[in-house]
């Protein structure tokens, strides 16, 4: 099967008139993790939600295209069943649904058609996921990140894409709030589903996840722009000098 | 809409005689259509009921019996399902016309009011009309009471456990007629039992009326579960009074199921006055198209250590509007009693409107809890977003959170049959 590909070409967006996205160019492909790293306020944030749908955000101008079809004209919800996927920065809670009983609904959503798992099926692989994040087994029974404290929230996030099987994954800072323990957890997670049908982008504000998920190419967004990239030494750089050494760099 | 038959004494006392009642019954039916005449329209803050809605119906056409299950109409056997092993009582447009059910322990009595005044007068007699006369009445159940062709009556001796529910299906197909039933559910001392009531009607019905009245007599220490479950068409009105005066150490569980009807008032009353008596009332509405559901529960505790607790969560859609009324009353004298409230309104549509009119008093200053929490709010957009971004297209998403919303509450539900045939019912409303 062809690899997965996520274009992102001159892509300007506005939220309450505020035009944060300026010209933004990305390609994403199966078999490829890129690190997103920016400041509070370069529009990390602004990107994930433009790319799931979120109706908030105005897209002013430019494309976005998954495996050559234009995103933008498809709601979010026909953006996952292409194999979109966002790991959000702040999971909402949803009363009265339990993790089991959602992740076998969206999973028919994006992969039914016929294909509906059985249910036998989808809680054995649900055990072993959940066991491989660290999620003890009654969180399935639990009610969708109600209660749930932020690592626990993160890594079921994680658990959704394993479970789900998407194509272009997006992790919007998933690592902000978390320890050491639960960061290593989280990106064992997602280097166990590295494959070529997977392309992963993730946005960050640190540089410590990208230890335990190395990326292969890293961007850095400033002002609604990506002014710099290369390979993970990039990230390394970054990190020792800060955001503002970068800044210093691009007005010379 | 004027009656070929007029709405009177004559009618009343006409009515009673055709069925063979004992002269007490006759007389008390009189007197509750004394009250009728004289006790005003009910007020209720948000619903604006007219003399009208007392008045203009014809009489009812009543049925004939069914022989079999199989011979009863397709819209009440739909809505029932599987018959299979359950105790089922059916009345069609007030008339006593199919039951079915395993044979009953010793002394259990279950059969149609009509049934029962003919065969167990001496038995229906204490209960029979006795809570008008303390003056615990008003317009609806005065009526009920005057009016009534149908009803059940349920006698379960001391002691007794009846496992099995005894299931009272109140079908309406004949448009513009008014129904009228009353219910007696007696449960002696420590006696258990279940009875679960579904009103449900042919779409053809319309203009058709519902008039209901259940006196609920609970005995010491005795548990009654009194489920209702009301499916009735849009164009059908609903009017019904249910009332309860709990035993000492008696538990009594409302479970009041609102999602059909064009105009409905389900009226709960518990009068706990036995020390130590505990009523749950649990609710569930949805209320859409034109709908007007409104759901009163009064709990006035009188007597010490008692318990009231009312739990109910509703959906108004499209240009549906939906009245929560719980009214609370722990009285001087009610020491060491609790009294609790949580009702939550989920508006899915910019038209529909919630109603929520908590009203909680202790007038006694040595209570051991009481508090209420009331709540009206519309989807949280961000939960939207989220279930979208999983795949699930809008309608699929808006399902999901309703579904969740009502999940505190049916779950608390004690029957397991009455839990899946209000989540169904909750299913059928957001499809349509």
């Amino acid at each position: 099967m062809a690899r997965p590909t996520l274009e992102i070409r001159d892509l300007r967006v506005s939220i309450e008139g505020k035009e944060i996205l300026k010209g933004l160019n990305l390609t994403v492909r199966g078999g490829e993790v890129h690190a997103l790293m920016g400041p509070n306020g370069s529009g990390k944030s602004t990107l994930a939600y433009t790319l799931m749908g979120h109706p908030r955000y105005v897209v002013e101008d430019g494309e976005i295209l998954m495996d050559g079809e234009d995103l933008l004209e498809m709601e979010p919800d026909e953006r996952a069943r292409r194999g979109l996927f966002l790991a959000f920065q702040y999971p909402v809670e949803i009363p009265g649904v339990t993790v089991a009983n959602f992740l076998r609904t969206a999973y028919n959503a994006i992969h039914g058609n016929g294909q509906e798992i059985s249910v036998l099926e989808f809680h054995k692989k649900l055990k072993e996921e959940m066991a491989a994040l660290e999620i003890d087994e009654e969180f399935a029974g639990r009610y969708l990140n109600e209660g749930f404290s932020g690592g626990e929230k993160k890594r079921h996030e994680i658990l959704q894409m394993a479970m789900l099987k998407p194509r272009i994954a997006i992790m919007d800072e998933t690592d902000s709030g978390l320890d050491i323990d639960a960061l290593k957890i989280v990106a064992e997670g997602v280097n166990r589903q590295r494959s070529d049908q997977l392309g992963v982008l993730v946005i960050t504000h640190y540089q410590r996840i990208l230890r335990y998920l190395q990326p292969d190419y890293v961007h850095i967004l400033l002002d609604g722009q990506i002014v710099r990239s290369g390979g993970r030494e990039l990230a390394e750089e970054l990190e020792a000098k800060g955001y503002d050494w970068l800044k210093s760099e691009i007005t010379t | 809409m004027t009656t070929q038959t007029k709405l009177d004494r004559e009618l009343i006392a006409a009515l009673s005689e055709r069925a063979g009642e004992p002269a007490w019954a006759r007389e008390r039916r009189l007197a509750a259509w004394n009250r009728f005449v004289e006790l005003p329209v009910p007020a209720y803050e948000r619903t604006r009921l007219k003399d009208s809605q007392f008045e203009d119906f014809t009489p009812s056409p009543g049925a004939a019996p069914a022989g079999a299950w199989s011979d009863l109409p397709a819209g009440l056997r739909a809505e029932v399902g599987d018959p299979t092993g359950r105790a089922l009582v059916v009345h069609h447009n007030g008339a006593a016309v199919y039951r079915q059910g395993p044979g009953l322990p010793e002394g259990v009595i279950v059969t149609d009011m009509a049934t029962a005044l003919r065969d167990h007068a001496d038995l229906v007699q204490p209960y029979f009309l006795t809570r008008g006369e303390q003056g615990l009445d008003n317009k609806v159940a005065a009526l009920s009471g005057a009016l009534h062709t149908g009803g059940l009556f349920v006698y379960v001796p001391a002691g007794v456990n009846l496992e099995i529910p005894i299931e009272y299906i109140v079908y309406l197909d004949a448009a513009g007629a008014g129904v009228a039933d009353y219910t007696i559910i007696v449960a002696e001392a420590g006696s258990q039992l279940t009875v679960l009531e579904t009103a449900v009607s042919d779409a053809g019905a319309a203009g058709a009326a519902r008039f209901g009245l259940l006196d609920l007599y609970v005995g010491e220490g005795a548990r009654v579960v009194c489920g209702n479950v009301q499916a009735l068409a849009d164009g059908v009105q609903s009017l019904v009074v249910r009332r309860v005066v709990p035993g000492e150490r008696a538990h009594v569980d409302w479970v009041a199921a609102e999602f059909g009807a064009g105009l409905s008032v389900n009226e709960m009353d518990s009068r706990l006055e036995g020390r130590g008596s505990e009523v749950r009332a649990l609710g569930v509405f949805f209320a859409g198209g034109q709908q007007h559901l409104d759901l009163e529960l009064r709990m006035i505790q009188t007597g010490r250590e008692t318990a009231s607790d009312i739990l109910v969560r509703g959906v108004v859609k499209d240009r549906g509007r939906a009245v929560y009324g719980p009214y609370t009353l722990i009285e001087h004298d009610a020491k060491d009693s609790t009294g609790f409230q949580r009702g939550n309104t989920l508006v899915l549509d910019p038209e529909a409107r919630a109603y929520s009119i908590p009203q909680l008093h202790a007038v006694e200053d040595e209570v051991q809890g009481a508090g209420h929490a009331a709540t009206i709010g519309k989807m949280d957009p961000e939960q939207l977003f989220y279930l979208q971004a999983r795949g699930l297209n809008a309608q699929q998403a808006r399902r999901l959170i309703v579904d969740g919303f009502f999940y505190p509450v049916t779950d608390h539900i004690p029957v397991d049959a009455l839990k899946h045939r209000v989540m169904s019912l909750v299913e059928r409303k957001m499809a349509t």
